[in-house]
């Protein structure tokens, strides 16, 4: 089987939630390449720019964001005739009932609440790893 | 004497003696017709008597007014007790009454005796004048019922009046009392609402740097494997520790304002099988660890509430239970109280002394170190919200074997 590589978008405004996920990246021998953005606003920048390549993204995004949140993010993005089709999965810690609705009326392809250890979110970033590698994307 | 003279004798003395008969049926039909009269007439006179007694001594005020001026010709001794006034008798009711003027009282009574119609008045509210230059609110239902003569004309009306003031005083305060009640019950609910939200913001806004101080600490250690001495390692778990602890009572806040906020309809809860799902997921050491009573009710009640405060217990039970001699044991009883059930779990452990029972039940309070036992000091607490909240009470006892016993009532049927 051919490995597929996923580019993969962090929109996460917490310095330590970043170096969370590309530590859990590291432990379980994730080398997909991975972008960061600070907040809504520049990871619509980044996706309308051409330095992520264009195939096979997946936004991986936190709700709670200085400037642009995750939900006023997500609504842009579906809004873009370019970006409409994007896979996004939202990495919270809100597991308010609002936002799990908000989310998915715009077509997120997850919502997972960060787990608490780091053990438990290594676990589900090679989960996740492993399950996009198998996804078929626009 | 003729014989024609003779006959005419004859037919006369019969008249006459007809006549006679005549005469003395009719004195004696006189008689007794006087007699019957004179019957009647004291039969009159009793109940003339019988009804001034009842008017005398009735509690409602009665008088009547006479005439076009509606002069007040009677009163009764309850009017000169209730509506004071002395000296009323024999002045036209505007007279006695000047502080009706702007009432429509007159125009009132002026129509009764117009239509001849009766007036019935309920809580009808007139500022009254009972000594002088003491005008008071006061409350009245009353009768105006006009007395025709024999010519039809309405020549008296009869006044039947009883005083409510006190009653509808009481009233308006009750109703102006349970609506002041209703304005703080929402109030309250509110700030209730408020709070609750309030706490989960808190709660989220807390746990995400704490979720960073976990992560970094472990990063930290894990990057520092083998320059680490046996301090600083101790050091970096009571760190985490520590977070830990601070994580629980994050949740325990959340968990406490959130309590009972669940709006969830009463359904059938059977709570043998209740408490034996909780023992498996609290993963209790074996099957014979919890000791559940045959008689344990099916309520009809808010299952995630009485869930929860069962959990609660559950939980407590197991981690204050002794470890030692042949491991935790909970037992969990029922009995019928009335309309509610109460519940007793009671484990092996050390028992909690009669002067900490009332810490036991404030929120944040553990009764061990907490470095060397886990817990935040939110079960005890929570149930306790949670109980009262559902109408029952609660409370701490030492069993007979020293261990503690937590009993909690809870209604049979919630409505």
């Amino acid at each position: 089987m051919i490995e597929r590589m996923t580019n993969i978008l962090l929109v996460e405004d917490d310095e330590v939630d970043v170096m969370n996920v590309r530590r859990a990246f590291l432990k379980n021998n994730i080398v997909n390449p991975l972008w960061e953005a600070g907040d809504g606003v520049e990871g619509l920048q980044m996706l309308r720019g051409s330095e992520i390549p264009r195939e096979r993204r997946l936004v991986l995004l936190d709700l709670n964001m200085p400037r642009m949140n995750g939900i006023e993010f997500l609504t842009e993005l579906r809004a873009d005739p370019d970006l409409a089709p994007t896979p996004v999965v939202v990495l919270t810690t809100s597991d308010d009932e609002r936002d799990r609705v908000d989310a998915y009326q715009l077509n997120v392809a997850g919502y997972i609440l960060k787990p608490l250890t780091f053990g438990s979110f290594v676990e589900a970033m090679a989960r996740l790893d492993r399950y996009w590698s198998l996804v078929e994307m626009p | 004497m003729s014989a024609a003279a003779q006959d005419e004798i004859d037919s006369l003395r019969a008249r006459v003696a007809a006549l006679e008969q005549l005469l003395e049926v009719h004195e004696r039909t006189t008689v007794e017709q006087a007699e019957r009269l004179e019957q009647a007439l004291r039969d009159v006179e009793a109940e003339r008597a019988r009804l001034q007694e009842l008017i005398r001594n009735s509690p409602a005020v009665m008088a009547v007014y006479h005439g076009p001026e509606d002069v007040i010709t009677a009163v009764n001794p309850a009017w000169e007790r209730i509506v004071g006034k002395a000296g009323v008798v024999g002045k036209p009711f505007r007279e006695a009454f000047p502080e009706f003027a702007e009432s429509g009282l007159f125009e009132l009574l002026e129509a009764v005796r117009r239509t001849g119609e009766p007036y019935v008045g309920t809580e009808v509210r007139v500022p009254l004048e009972r000594r002088d230059g003491v005008v008071e609110d006061t409350c009245w239902n009353f009768v105006w019922q006009p007395l025709r003569s024999a010519d039809g004309a309405v020549e008296d009306i009869l006044v039947h009046a009883v005083e409510v003031t006190e009653q509808v005083r009481a009233r308006d305060e009750v109703e102006a009392r349970s609506e002041e009640m209703a304005r703080l019950a929402r109030s309250l609910a509110r700030s209730n609402r408020e709070l609750e939200q309030f706490a989960y913001i808190a709660a989220h806004d807390l746990k995400s740097p704490l979720r960073g101080i976990a992560n970094l600490s472990e990063w930290i250690e894990e990057d520092l494997a083998g320059a680490m001495n046996p301090t600083t390692q101790r050091q970096m778990e009571l760190l985490r520790g520590r977070v830990h602890r601070m994580e629980e009572l994050i949740d325990g806040i959340r968990e406490y304002t959130r309590a009972g906020s669940e709006g969830a309809d009463a359904e059938e809860v059977d709570t043998a099988d209740l408490v034996g799902e909780l023992g498996r997921i609290l993963v209790l050491p074996d099957e014979s660890a919890l000791e559940v009573s045959a008689d344990l009710p099916t309520l009809r009640t808010h299952r995630s509430a009485l869930r929860q405060v069962f959990f609660h217990l559950l939980d407590n039970a197991r981690k204050h239970g002794s470890p030692a001699e042949g491991g935790v044991r909970i037992r969990v009883e029922a009995r019928r109280e009335g309309s509610l059930w109460e519940f007793r779990i009671e484990d092996n452990g050390p028992g909690i002394p009669p002067q900490y029972r009332a810490k036991a039940w404030t929120i944040f309070q553990t009764l061990r170190r907490r470095d060397h036992f886990e817990g935040a000091g939110i079960g005890l607490p929570l149930v306790r919200k949670i109980v009262e909240q559902h109408g029952g009470s609660v409370g701490i006892e030492t069993a007979p074997e020293g261990g503690t016993i937590v009993r909690f009532t809870w209604a049979a049927r919630t409505r």
